[in-house]
């Protein structure tokens, strides 16, 4: 028996080099290691400063790593080839008959067959791994960016044990049952196919606050690839260098049964696929009542012995027919015909159908938008969700689908017929190419019922009725989708036309899928390249594809023509007759060639002169090379001289701006005064003038000069690329001023972009959005920093000493001194544009509106933002509106006036009139909090979710938050902090922007809409913070630039809830009066005689500290939370609950893993959530406590910190049920 | 023969190895049945593919009515009516089905539509009965008779027919090659085998094929003429056997009630019949195994390939 068993596993092994799938899986999984390696694909963890605390490129952990990203995205399908197919091969072949017929049984076959195909796995597996031990030991690194420890065989034998073993007896295994029991070698994919695009889309990330902790871990033991275990065990809360470089990777217990159980699973489906092939070679097929199997028999015999002992029947020739040639519309329409209900019967519709059914209905209802909010989805933006999903999906089985339908006539013996028949080779082609279209438009359709399915539910939960629109569905599903799918069937149809074994065009178009996705990961693909248009479908209900539509279409469009090419060069190579090799090389000779090749070349003309238009587009837009090297040169040319150089104050800017949206263009005619606010004298003034600009008659105080020309006389202009050097007639000593004119003409955003369908800033006919953080509509005075810095010439940021903030300190952005603005906005009558100050007047002529606005209070910023919109306005604040997003308006409208109410009454009065909100376009998603004038995305707060709401107007709902009141109070709260107070320039600043911006609307949330919302809110941080974080990078809070990776979650979230602590431990009045206390000194800078001082975080201590009733505890806080990185992480003991009736002591113990020493409440919760009893206990560091909490009724359940009040990790692992 | 409606010339096919299938064949073939004799891996099926349509040959030409259909294989396609020696068709569909399938794709319909032209299809090779069953259910037999109903559907100009009696019983072979005779009229009918008897039933003419090369162009009455008187027939033991084939040129030993052979021995160039033997009259088949077996210059001119083409009657 062990002999017959290993005749497989030994034939296999032998003739395994001669199969290319083999070769193409060595060779894709070589590069993906090679590209990892060079690509530096590692855990996400450690210091990102040059020198910093580094994990080790072989540790077990990061190698895990890598392996798990492997065997997830591409070893099923490989494994599902080489052990699902065998079998089919064997009926194909028919050799099963002859195998049946030796002693081998059909258990042992199935089971030789399947180690036959899993030990040439293993080999090519093990020749990896050894590819692998060369390029993790062996290539060269750079000690200050990469790490390599001490080499160890275990770490790289213990991921394919771990991981691979299971995944693939698993995916093997069931592949093999599926298809012996359908006979069907497409549903032998189906595994990996659920696997990957479920695990991409849904399975490897998913997890909102909200997700039970039961749910996670069943989410992890049910993943086959192990990938959600390990992320969400090791990765998805950084546990810091020391640990990945040390620590043993040990599975625990339950994980290693889901492993077992995987392997057993395998197994019993190749025991499985054994009997099942027993019972088709030897039994009766069919299983059911035996009165009607005899029925059935006898019927069939009947028939069976009529048909054949009647025999031929002599009765002259053939019927007389007539022949006329199928024409090609007619034999495509036959085929499809054919083909169409064949694959429609298949399972696979069956099966994939309601895969894409839920996944797009999970992917869809839990999508998120910026600052982790729900989003409102509408038809539109739930299809450019599902585009990349769809796209992978509906790739991954039009490649199955093609080739097996390919290979059909092959495999049925019915090709010799097939191909001796008139039908035309196109419309074979042809049909069975759009006979797959059936089951893309199957597969869409169960998309858009997903799509359907959640607007309904989104309207039943949210009161907002969202149309379905039917005509943006087929948009973006069909016109923007469809070529992709054709030019992919068209070029797996080539494949095959070139190869002729569908092996080996499984493997090589896997592998361009791979590369594909390579391609795009690491940003190689533009317009010209992105065939598959991943990521490019930016939905937005204001611009509606609009902005990159050009590019969009001339993409599509050569992506067709590629399409054709294919075909024309598939209808060429196509194996109608096979060739002859001697023939071919006479076909070859230069003239035939040349002869031959006249089709093809006609037909790649329309790919190159598409080609060639998308690569100029793309290489003249705003993100072409050019463009590039422009701002690169400004860099090279200006940074040494002009960067930390104090730049002069912008007293005044007076400029009329006339916008034309549907070209993008703009005019500006500018007046700036500029002062020199130093002590020193100022010789040379630097202005960034932006590149898409032309610009024209600049004067110096009334003195005409042309930037472009060198050695000017003084006063003049200086272009050096880009940077606008100013040299006054004299240089300006303190507080003399120099008035410069100036026009610009230009488009913004100029051309196209690379590849995506974003952009941050834009005049389009869907709206406006223009700051002058960027010289996208004026000139930004100063050298710009960041302008032209790439990988190349990127620098750690600059380390500030401890004292910093004692010393007088810049502000963070734009200029210290305010600026007086008057700007004359011109633009189409009908729209709304909005800028900082009150509006002075408004005309409108011929279709055209002119508005004047005065700033009435200095600001420091400025912007334009509008578009078509409506408006409405509350008690003390405007929101203007697309008619398209009115949803989220009315609570938008409350939270600002709310905010503007409140915020003026805890932190200081607000200095300007008005207070408005308006909405751009959501190309980009971010909020501006410019003074009087914020700019909101579409997509933030207009878009946001809404919760159902109650007769009071707000609703608490468990695990639920109004979004959009939220933004709109966290994007108010910038009007003090970053406006009313400029924080300085250093680590610490930029959270005196956004974490007391988080507080504050933190504050308005808990004021508003009640503390069960602010606890959600701060629960939601809380995961942020402790999954977004760099354990080994993370700073203190007033040591934080924003530079490095993780900053941002210590920025808002930490800060956020460290100051809601902070809180706590004040008391609100005393924080407010302090916080008042720090605007009142802080507002408009604090004067020193070298210039304006602005505020750090230490600043803010400074003036919280007088206010703190017990300053030991204020500054022990202080140490620990802001000034360090304490981050408790608790784990509860074993509980034992004692006692009887009326009088219960729950014991526990509690331990701190994590750093800091806290107070913490421990609460017992009874049956009814309403019964509870907390005990309060103090936890060092590494320490552990007893709890002891006495109730009088029975606890259910224990949970530490139930309120919300302290930051730490492990939450969810700190609720026990008892 | 310069009118027959199919003609070879030249025809060579070298496979990659190399090895050489065809030879340069040169073919006249008529109107009428024609068969195509010769061993397994004589060439037979690659020449039929060729002509089919299905393979490219190495050189050569093959004329339909004057169209080289190696040039313009669609020319081919449009007339050609092909059962191949190994075919089968999609498992799940009915007979009824898969032959409407496929006349749609030969663009063949009847004068009632295509429907009814399948139905007549099917009861013309007896499977009405069988005709809403699955293919993948069907008997050898059956499945060879729907591929006889798909290749005569629409009349075609040339039926190819490669190896069409494997796995067909007795009767059912005869009345399988009737079918085929009574199509022959107005076409050219091609049928390729190793079965001596079928083309002795059912060809006027006949090519002998051995290793690529045609080496006889002939009819079977003037196959038998050729040897006829030269073959001789007794019995050997089983043991002598050996001895007895170093000696004589034995063309058929054939196991007699299981205790000696009943051998065939044929004598020319002078070789003198074997003692107890008795001549026997010469059979097609006996000309075809001469021609496999015996050297060149032992096999008569009149039966080569070289030899003027002996016009005679059918058999």
């Amino acid at each position: 028996m062990i002999a017959r068993f290993l005749a497989y596993p030994l034939l296999d092994l032998k003739t395994c080099w001669k199969r290319p799938l083999n070769l193409i899986m060595f060779v894709v999984f070589g590069f993906m290691s090679l590209g990892f390696v060079v690509g530096g694909v590692q855990v996400s963890t450690g210091s990102a400063d040059t020198g910093g605390a580094k994990i080790s490129i072989n540790s077990a952990f990061n190698l895990a790593f890598a392996d798990i990203a492997l065997f997830a995205l591409i070893l099923p399908f490989f494994i599902a080839v080489s052990c699902g197919m065998p079998v089919l091969g064997d009926f194909d072949r028919r050799i099963n008959r002859l195998v049946a017929a030796t002693p081998i049984t059909h258990v042992e076959y199935a089971f030789s067959r399947f180690f036959g195909a899993f030990s040439v796995l293993a080999a090519v597996l093990t020749l990896w791994m050894l590819l692998q031990i060369g390029l993790y030991e062996l290539i060269p690194l750079d000690p200050a960016e990469r790490i390599r420890g001490a080499f160890s065989l275990w770490n790289y034998l213990f991921p394919m044990l771990l991981f691979a073993l299971p995944l693939g007896l698993f995916v093997g295994g069931i592949s093999m049952y599926l298809g012996v029991r359908t006979r069907q070698p497409v549903l032998v994919f189906a595994l990996p196919v659920v696997i990957v695009v479920s695990g991409i889309f849904l399975v490897w990330n998913f997890n909102p606050e909200w997700l039970p902790q039961w749910i996670n871990r069943a989410l992890q033991l049910a993943d086959p690839t192990g990938f959600r275990w390990f992320a969400r065990t090791f990765v998805s809360e950084d546990r810091g260098v020391a640990f990945y470089n040390t620590a043993t990777l040990a599975p625990d217990a339950a994980f290693l049964a889901s492993r077992a159980v995987l392997c057993l699973l395998g197994l019993g489906a190749i025991w499985a696929t054994g009997k099942r092939l027993s019972r088709t070679e030897h039994d009766d097929l069919r299983v059911g009542e035996m009165n009607a199997l005899l029925a059935e028999a006898g019927r069939l015999h009947a028939d069976a012995a009529l048909a054949e002992h009647a025999a031929i029947a002599a009765r002259g020739g053939p019927p007389s027919a007539t022949t006329v040639a199928p024409s090609f519309v007619r034999a495509t329409t036959d085929i499809l015909r054919y083909e169409t209900r064949a694959l429609l019967r298949s399972p696979g519709v069956g099966l994939f159908g309601p895969l894409i059914l839920i996944q797009s209905w999970a992917a869809t209802s839990f999508r998120q938008g910026p600052l982790d909010t729900e989003l409102l989805m509408t038809t539109g933006a739930a299809a450019a969700g599902a585009f990349n999903t769809l796209t992978l999906l509906l790739c991954f089985l039009v490649l199955f689908y093609t080739v097996e339908s390919l290979v059909r006539e092959e495999r049925c013996g019915l090709s010799g017929i097939f191909r001796a028949s008139p039908v035309p080779t196109a419309a074979v082609l042809a049909g069975k190419v759009l006979a797959n279209a059936a089951m893309a438009l199957v597969i869409i359709g169960c998309a858009s019922l997903a799509i359907a399915m959640v607007l309904g539910k989104q309207s039943i939960d949210t009161d907002v009725t969202l149309e379905f629109d039917v005509p943006v569905l087929f948009l973006i599903l069909g016109v923007l989708l469809a070529p992709t799918l054709i030019v992919w069937g068209a070029f797996v149809c080539f494949l095959y036309a070139l190869l002729r074994n569908r092996f080996v065009v499984y493997g090589v178009a896997l592998g361009a899928l791979i590369g594909t996705g390579f391609a795009t990961q690491f940003g190689y693909m533009n317009w010209v390249t992105k065939w598959h248009m991943w990521s490019s479908v930016q939905w937005s209900e204001l611009d509606r594809l609009g902005f990159m539509w050009p590019a969009i279409v001339t993409n599509r469009l050569l992506v067709l023509s590629l399409a054709a090419f294919f075909i024309v060069a598939t209808l060429s190579l196509w194996p109608r007759r096979l060739p002859d090799l001697r023939a071919v090389a006479d076909r070859m000779k230069p003239a035939a060639f040349l002869r031959a090749a006249i089709v093809p070349v006609l037909a790649a003309l329309p790919v190159a002169a598409l080609a060639t238009y998308a690569g100029l587009s793309v290489r003249g837009g705003y993100e072409g090379a050019p463009q590039r090297e422009a701002q690169k040169a400004y860099w090279k040319r200006n940074s040494k001289t002009w960067e930390d150089v104090p730049v002069p104050a912008l007293d005044k800017v007076d400029g009329e701006v006339k916008l034309f949206p549907e070209s993008r263009a703009l005019e500006v005619s500018a007046t700036y005064v500029l002062r020199n606010p130093h002590l020193g004298p100022m010789a040379e003034v630097p202005i960034t003038v932006g590149p898409h600009f032309t610009t024209s008659d600049w004067t110096v105080d009334g003195v005409a000069t042309d930037p472009e020309k060198k050695n000017q006389p003084r006063p003049s202009i200086e272009n050096r690329s880009g940077l606008y050097v100013i040299t006054p007639a004299k240089p300006l000593a303190r507080n003399e001023t120099v008035t410069i004119t100036f026009k610009l003409k230009g488009e913004f955003p100029k051309g196209w972009s690379r590849s995506g369908s974003g952009t941050s800033e834009f005049i389009l006919p869907s709206g406006v959005v223009l700051t002058s953080f960027s010289p996208s509509f004026l000139p930004v005075v100063g050298f710009a920093e960041g302008v032209g810095i790439d990988g190349e010439n990127s620098r750690d940021a600059r380390e500030y000493p401890l004292d910093h903030w004692k010393t007088r300190v810049d502000p963070g952005f734009g200029p210290a001194w305010p600026t007086q603005v008057r700007l004359a906005v011109e633009g189409p009558a009908d729209w709304k544009l909005n800028v900082v100050g009150v509006e002075k007047e408004s005309t409108v002529t011929d279709g055209r509106k002119r508005t004047v606005w005065e700033t009435e209070h200095p600001v420091r910023f400025f912007n334009i933002v509008g578009g078509p919109l409506e408006e409405k306005t509350g008690e003390a604040a405007t929101v203007f509106y697309s008619a398209r997003t009115p949803h989220n308006v009315e609570t938008m409208v409350k939270a600002l006036s709310a905010a503007r109410k409140s915020y003026a009454s805890w932190f200081g009065p607000y200095p300007w009139e008005n207070l408005r909100v308006t909405q751009f376009p959501g190309l980009a998603g971010y909020a501006q909090g410019f003074p009087g004038n914020i700019s909101f995305s579409e997509g933030i707060g207009y878009m946001s979710r809404p919760v159902n709401k109650g007769a009071d107007g707000y609703l608490d709902e468990e695990g639920a938050i109004d979004v959009a009141f939220y933004i709109v109070a966290h994007e108010s709260g910038h009007q003090w902090w970053g406006n009313i107070v400029m924080p300085g320039k250093g680590p610490g600043g930029n959270i005196i922007s956004e974490g007391l911006a988080e507080f504050s609307a933190l504050m308005l949330v808990h004021h508003e809409l009640g503390e069960e919302q602010a606890k959600t809110l701060r629960r939601r941080w809380e995961k942020a913070y402790t999954e977004g974080r760099r354990a080994d990078n993370e700073r203190s809070i007033n040591r934080t630039d924003g530079s490095r990776p993780g900053d941002q979650v210590v920025t808002y979230n930490r800060a956020g809830l460290v100051f809601w602590m902070l809180r706590d431990l004040m008391g609100e009045e005393q924080m407010l009066a302090g916080l008042k206390a720090f605007v009142a000194k802080w507002k408009d800078g604090v004067a020193t005689p070298e210039g304006l001082d602005f505020p750090l975080i230490e600043d803010m201590v400074e003036s919280l500290r007088p206010f703190a009733p017990d300053e030991v505890a204020f500054n022990i806080f202080v140490d620990q939370w802001i000034y360090g990185t304490s981050l408790p992480e608790f784990e509860l003991g074993d509980a034992k609950v004692d006692g009887a009736e009326g009088a219960f002591t729950t014991a526990v113990e509690l331990r701190n893993s994590g750093t800091g020493t806290v107070d913490v409440t421990v609460r017992a919760v009874g049956e009814d959530a309403k019964q509870f009893e907390d005990t309060v206990v103090r936890v060092a560091a590494g320490g552990s406590v007893p709890v002891m909490v006495q109730s009088s009724f029975k606890p259910t359940k224990l949970v530490v910190d139930p309120e919300v009040r302290l930051l730490f990790a492990g939450r969810k692992r700190c609720e026990k049920s008892l | 023969m310069q009118n027959a409606p199919l003609s070879i010339r030249g025809l060579v096919k070298i496979h990659p190895g190399p090895v050489c299938a065809l030879r340069g064949v040169d073919l006249e073939i008529p109107e009428g049945m024609f068969g195509l004799l010769g061993p397994n891996g004589a060439g037979k099926s690659t020449f039929m593919n060729i002509v089919a349509g299905l393979i490219e040959p190495t050189a050569g030409k093959v004329l339909l009515d004057g169209t080289d259909i190696i040039e313009n294989p669609r020319f081919m396609r449009e007339r050609l009516g092909y059962l191949p020696q190994d075919f089968g068709f999609y498992p799940d569909l009915t007979g009824r089905a898969m032959l409407e399938f496929l006349l749609k794709m030969k663009g063949v319909t009847g004068p009632r539509g295509r429907g009814a032209l399948a139905d007549e299809l099917l009861e013309r090779v007896n499977l009405t009965a069988a005709a809403k069953r699955k293919v993948g259910g069907y008997s050898g037999g059956m499945r060879q008779r729907l591929g006889l109903a798909q290749a005569i559907a629409g009349n075609p100009r040339v039926l190819i027919v490669d190896e069409p009696t494997a796995g067909l019983d007795p009767e059912e072979r005869q009345r399988f090659y009737r079918l085929l005779a009574e199509m022959s009229a107005g076409r050219v009918v091609l049928l390729s085998t190793h079965i001596v008897d079928d083309v002795s039933t059912l060809c006027p003419r006949l090519a002998v094929i051995r290793s690529g090369e045609v080496v006889a162009d002939t009819t079977p009455t003037a196959a038998r003429r050729a040897v006829d008187g030269l073959v001789f027939e007794g019995f050997v033991a089983d043991a002598d056997l050996p001895e007895f084939a170093k000696e004589h040129r034995v063309i058929s030993a054939v196991l007699n009630e299981g205790r000696n052979n009943r051998v065939r021995v044929f004598c020319a160039g002078g070789r003198s019949a074997p003692a107890g033997f008795e001549r026997s009259t010469g059979t097609l088949e006996d000309a075809y195994l001469v021609l496999m077996r015996c050297p060149p210059d032992e096999v008569p001119p009149a039966l080569s390939c070289a030899a003027p083409t002996l016009a005679g009657g059918a058999a």
